[in-house]
Formats: C-alpha cells, sequence, structure tokens
C-alpha cells in the first residue's frame, strides 16, 4: 500500500468533485472496515483497538501519539497505554519526530512488518472468501484515489 | 453501491464459520496465499484507513464517541439492525454496547423497538431527521477536504467511473 504522507500535497484552491458519491462511498465502507478490523485482530490475537492501531500506523508515515489518539477518539493517556502494550509486544517502535524533538513518530517494528502483512491477507482473504474479485487489476485506480483521499483526511485534523 | 458487500454473509458470520470457507478456497494449503490479489489487499487498506479517519473527524464534529459513529454510519446504510448484530459488528461486549445505544436513544439519534416477526429481537434505527443531518455534515465534511485540492479532485473525477465499475464488478461477485 502507498504511504499517507499529507505533506506531500500541495492544497489548492476549488474544484467540482462528486462529493454525494465519495461521502457515500467512503461512510458505506464502515461495515467494511469494522468487519475487516475484526478479522485483522483475531488473526493477530489483538483487541480490535490494537489492531486498527497498527493498521493506521502501518498506512500513515510519521504518525504521531497525537494523531493517533485522534483518529481513535481516544485520551492521551490511553493512547500511550496502548503503545506501550504494542511495543512491548514487539510490534512498533517510537522515534523522536526529526523536526521536532518533543513528538514521538511511530512505526511498525520492522521484524514483524512480514507478520503483520500476511495476517492482513489472512483476513482479507477471510473478508472475501466466497466472492474473489473478478479482476483485481481493475482496483488499483480505486486503490491509488483512496489513498489520496486518506492523505486529505488526515490534514484535515 | 458497497450495499452488497456490506450485506455480504461473510461480514456477520463468525471466524471459525469464514474459516471453513477459506480453507476450501486456499485448497487446504494455508501456507501458500496466493490470494487476495496484491490490488485486493491495497484496496481493502486504503478503504479502511480512509473509513478511519472519516469516522475520527466525523466523531469530533458531531462531538461523540467513534464507537457511537461507527454505530450511527452502521445504521445508516442498513436501516436497522439488531443489538446482537451491532454487537459483533463493532467488537464490543453486549454490555459496551447496550451503554452505547443507551447514550444515543438519550441523545436523539437511534431508537429502539422490537422486532415485529419476532419480539424478543430488539432492532435498532436511526431516527429519519438524524440520517439526514448526518448525512449532510458527512457530506459538509467531503466538501471541505475535497474542495481545497484541485490535484486530487482532478485525479478522482478521472477514475471515478473505474471506481464505480470496479466495485459493481465486486458488488456482483459478492
Amino acid at each position: 500500500m502507498k504511504n499517507l504522507d499529507h505533506t506531500d500535497f500541495d492544497l489548492q484552491e476549488s474544484t467540482s468533485l462528486p462529493i454525494t458519491q465519495w461521502s457515500a462511498l467512503i461512510s458505506s465502507s464502515t461495515g467494511i472496515q469494522c468487519a475487516s478490523t475484526r478479522l485483522l485482530a483475531a488473526q493477530l490475537g489483538l483487541s480490535s483497538a490494537d489492531a486498527f492501531s497498527l493498521l493506521l500506523i502501518h498506512a500513515l508515515p510519521k504518525l504521531s501519539t497525537g494523531e493517533l489518539a485522534f483518529f481513535l477518539s481516544s485520551s492521551s493517556g490511553k493512547t500511550t497505554q496502548l503503545l506501550d502494550r504494542l511495543e512491548k509486544q514487539g510490534w512498533i517502535q517510537r522515534s523522536k519526530a526529526p523536526d521536532d524533538r518533543r513528538v514521538n513518530c511511530l512505526s511498525l517494528a520492522p521484524q514483524r512488518l512480514a507478520e503483520f502483512e500476511q495476517a492482513q491477507d489472512r483476513a482479507w482473504a477471510e473478508l472475501f472468501a466466497s466472492a474473489p474479485p473478478q479482476d483485481p487489476d481493475e482496483l488499483r485506480p480505486i486503490s491509488d484515489d483512496l489513498v489520496l483521499l486518506s492523505t486529505l483526511l488526515r490534514s484535515q485534523k | 453501491m458497497l450495499n452488497h458487500l456490506l450485506s455480504h454473509p461473510s461480514i456477520l458470520l463468525s471466524p471459525q464459520a469464514r474459516r471453513q470457507g477459506m480453507e476450501i478456497f486456499f485448497l487446504q494449503d494455508t501456507q501458500s496465499i496466493s490470494w487476495p490479489h496484491e490490488q485486493l489487499r491495497s484496496l481493502l487498506n486504503s478503504l479502511s484507513v480512509a473509513n478511519g479517519l472519516y469516522l475520527a473527524l466525523l466523531a469530533e464534529r458531531l462531538a461523540l464517541t467513534s464507537h457511537e459513529v461507527r454505530i450511527l454510519e452502521l445504521l445508516k446504510e442498513q436501516e436497522s439492525l439488531a443489538t446482537g448484530e451491532i454487537t459483533a459488528l463493532v467488537s464490543l461486549s453486549s454490555g459496551g454496547a447496550t451503554a452505547v445505544l443507551d447514550r444515543l436513544v438519550r441523545m436523539c439519534w437511534v431508537r429502539r423497538y422490537p422486532d415485529p416477526l419476532d419480539r424478543r429481537r430488539i432492532c435498532v434505527q436511526l431516527l429519519p431527521e438524524r440520517k439526514a443531518e448526518l448525512s449532510l455534515i458527512s457530506k459538509q465534511l467531503f466538501e471541505e477536504v475535497l474542495s481545497r485540492q484541485t490535484r486530487l479532485a482532478e485525479v478522482l473525477n478521472s477514475h471515478f467511473p473505474q471506481l464505480l465499475q470496479g466495485l459493481q464488478k465486486q458488488a456482483q461477485a459478492a
């Protein structure tokens, strides 16, 4: 998956978009997000909150503890506890942001990256076990669009 | 659009039940994973992340928790859900889901009612006037996000027909 770094994009003005359709697409994917997180959690042997945190840390480069707390709708203290737990289990690592040493950047621990991605594969396969896509190559532009969309959603925080 | 996927049986089935299907799919060799295709994995990742970020922003605007917003969004798509289904979908305990639903009822977001076909089953429905409000705030959020990004808009517009086509194929397959 592409990384979602909102600093890569220049924000400009005005456009005409099928906003209603995009809004419908993303909001109607809540069921899929719930199911995929639940299946990923089962594959990893973690809680849904822990699995979703790993999903975000994997997808969003330079994610800070504060950002993660916001995206989990969780307090700073609870998020720190969650991160302590994941770090203790060897899933994540914290590093100081190069431009602001007060900020902790989160990343998936390299030694567990392959394990995480394999668990994702199994979870997603489980979700679509009885209905595989007819031509997965056609999904590429959709994914690319969603990556860009996530980038902008992240920048709204 | 994604309603077919959302109503896909695998979303509500237990992991054990789904695993049976997976074993058949992988021809009893779960080690040599040749599926899902890279593109599908990428799509599901992107969709999950985008949805998660969207829910967090929506929760902030509505002054609700992520669980509350998640349930409202599910109800917006499904018309009504049984309390047991909600518990399973959002990975909450029965007590936790009851507490969240109590709050949503108190804040006049949802109503509970007995299933007319089985009065032991309690259904939950998003109130119609609140559904419109939720859709409006969601639309406003996307307007704010997307109206500031011409380059993204161009990309999205150029790919939107493909997006629809791809999702329709997915839905047909499901």
